[in-house]
């Protein structure tokens, strides 16, 4: 029975699912393909420096370098896309499914003919939203090899948000339930998408707007230890530190103690003192992650189950 | 006409709500914007006679106070004519045929062909008013964010009659990918395809529409950011072209020759830039329309063909 009923949901999604699970998986296979020839050209053109020892690179050696560029270009487009299937996925395996059916009003028979309305919605549901899960789940990861193989800005951290690991899933999913929910409401399939799209525009605005209010609150003032050392992250602020009193000093009034310092002989440092930047510490990181995917976990969850509750309790011959 | 248009409006008052508040939402904010712009070069004196006004000759002048909000506008509008094309065109034949109401709308038009081109034409003529609408308000907006500029080609797909043919072509697109398929979702699937390839076709195309010739300095600098930049050579001393390669290799040689003093440059092989100047706009965008309006003719074959030949049952 549950073979029959996996088959049928097989039968009436297959072109959405080949398309969409399947070229979440190509885009996986094609972004795990490119990090590990990134990592074994980096290796390979490090091994050519060392043995040219500054000498002019062999034949061989020049080619890579063709080659590790192709690479190096496609391995951001990847990524990039990797923040953007989820949504794409999500908007257009979860709208239609059930929407299709009220349109087409056959969900009304397929509701008598099952035991429970709840059922139905589970037999549709569950196997695309596994497949939805581990085809993004693999892309997540997929994506996170290509970032950390890159020969340069290979950290995980608040550049490459949601580019990377389960929260792509957890995007997917939300989506999903939000479509889900919309179709049932709207009951119609395309409508259900073109809302479902702007819901979840609205969604990871909201999203990316209240983690911004986040790292800006919980930004702090660290130390520079050196050049550089704060590239990909936002610097809110800069003032300098005095290591006499520990009092923090803004750029103008420095600048209007020291005229010197900031001459063109100058340190750009006055003595006793060292820069400061006002930023959201790197290590953060995986704490921002964490609360977006509980807040995208509990809007899955709100929005599935005002699905099942609306799904039990509209009239059947509304569909 | 009437009947047609109010038909169309009952079967697609969805779709077309969205794509109508889509546009003119669009079209209001990058109006608003240009107004914007307009009045703050306005209050700045900057009329033609006083074009010396340092604050108001440079070419990025709002890049610093408007170039987010109008970079946004831009890219909500180049998304115009591939969403608005494919969610108005691609459920008229689609979702009739997916509901089966079109094996009752065929033999009551009497032909499948009328019934085609009066359940068509409405929604394509409302797209093309919404779509102008969008598209004027783009070009403005590009105009006055470059005010002393000729724009020619930048963002050339996203206004003016470009942005319209695009959308024409991809409502009538979705029309044929609709009516092939029969099926409104993998029909939107493969419009969202064959956006891409249109999209990326168009743009491969575009600098060969008209002959590629070697820009003088004007053209390439002085004019702002509208010529098309298709190549860059460089010409020896003696009069020879060479590929850019070459060229930089060359000048790199002569850098390397005497690390003291700057060559001389009548020794250096000078830079050529080939495109096409912006003043050719005119010429390209006639030309491109009449190959989308081909398309746009391909399509609707495709689409009447597609309808014709399905069985009844």
């Amino acid at each position: 029975m549950m073979a029959t009923l996996l088959r049928l949901t097989w039968r009436m999604q297959r072109w959405e699912v080949a398309v969409l699970v399947g070229g979440t998986l190509l885009l996986a296979a094609l972004a795990a393909l490119v990090a590990w020839q990134t990592a074994v050209t980096t290796a390979r053109l490090t091994a050519c420096y060392v043995d040219a020892a500054g000498g002019p690179l062999s034949p061989d050696c020049r080619s890579l370098i063709g080659w590790g560029n192709i690479l190096t270009e496609a391995g951001p487009i990847l990524v990039g896309a990797t923040a953007v299937v989820p949504f794409v996925v999500g908007l257009l395996l979860g709208a239609p499914l059930v929407s299709r059916e009220l349109e087409k009003r056959t969900a009304p028979m397929a509701w008598s003919l099952s035991r429970s309305r709840s059922r139905w919605l589970a037999i549709r549901v569950l196997p695309l939203l596994v497949a939805l899960t581990v085809a993004l789940l693999l892309l997540g990861q997929a994506s996170e090899s290509l970032i950390l193989a890159a020969p340069s800005n290979n950290e995980l951290g608040f550049r490459v948000f949601a580019m990377h690991g389960p929260l792509v899933a957890v995007r997917g999913v939300a989506t999903f339930c939000i479509g889900l929910l919309v179709g049932l409401v709207v009951g119609r399939m395309l409508p259900a998408i073109l809302v479902t799209g702007v819901l979840a525009i609205v969604l990871v605005a909201g999203v990316t707007f209240w983690r911004g209010e986040l790292m800006r609150a919980e930004a702090a003032w660290v130390p520079n230890s050196g050049e550089g050392d704060f590239s990909g992250i936002l610097v809110y602020d800069q003032a300098f530190l005095d290591a006499a009193t520990g009092e923090r000093l803004p750029f103008d009034t420095v600048f209007e103690r020291y005229p010197d310092v900031f001459g063109p002989t100058g340190s750009g440092i006055p003595p006793g003192m060292s820069l400061a930047s006002l930023v959201t510490p790197p290590e953060r990181y995986p704490v921002f992650v964490a609360r977006e995917m509980g807040v995208l976990l509990l809007v899955s969850v709100l929005a599935g189950g005002a699905t099942l509750w609306l799904l039990r309790s509209r009239r059947p011959d509304l569909g | 006409m009437i009947a047609q248009l109010r038909l169309a409006w009952r079967l697609q008052r969805w779709e077309i709500t969205f794509v109508a508040v889509a546009c003119l939402g669009l079209a209001a904010v990058a109006w608003w914007l240009t107004l914007d712009m307009r009045s703050i070069l306005a209050t700045c004196g900057a009329t033609a006679e006083a074009a010396g006004a340092a604050s108001c000759t440079v070419i990025y002048a709002f890049q610093e106070s408007h170039g987010a909000p109008v970079q946004l506008t831009q890219m909500a509008i180049s998304y115009v004519p591939f969403i608005a094309g494919l969610v108005i065109g691609v459920p008229i034949v689609a979702r009739e045929m997916e509901q089966r109401t079109a094996l009752i709308a065929w033999p009551l038009a009497g032909s499948r062909l009328r019934w085609l081109a009066w359940r068509s034409l409405p929604p394509f003529l409302l797209v093309l008013v919404l779509s102008s609408v969008v598209a004027v308000a783009a070009d403005q907006l590009m105009h006055a964010y470059f005010p002393r500029s000729d724009i020619g080609f930048y963002q050339y797909a996203d206004r003016g009659v470009p942005l319209v043919m695009r959308t024409l072509l991809m409502v009538v697109a979705g029309i044929a990918i609709g009516a092939v398929i029969g099926r409104t979702l993998p029909a939107l699937l493969g419009g969202i395809g064959l956006s891409v390839a249109v999209s990326a076709g168009l743009e491969v195309a575009l600098p060969h529409w008209v002959p590629s010739t070697e820009l003088t300095l004007a053209e390439v600098v002085d004019a702002g950011p509208g010529s098309l930049n298709t190549d860059v050579k460089y010409r020896t001393p003696e009069g020879e072209l060479v590929d850019a390669d070459a060229g930089q290799s060359m000048v790199e040689a002569a850098f390397a020759a005497d690390s003291n003093s700057e060559p001389d440059p009548s020794t250096m092989p000078a830079e050529v830039i080939y495109g096409i100047a912006a003043g050719r706009y005119d010429e390209v965008v006639m030309r491109e329309s009449a190959a989308i309006g081909l398309g746009i003719v391909g399509m609707g074959a495709i689409a009447a063909f597609a309808v014709k030949g399905r069985r009844a049952g």
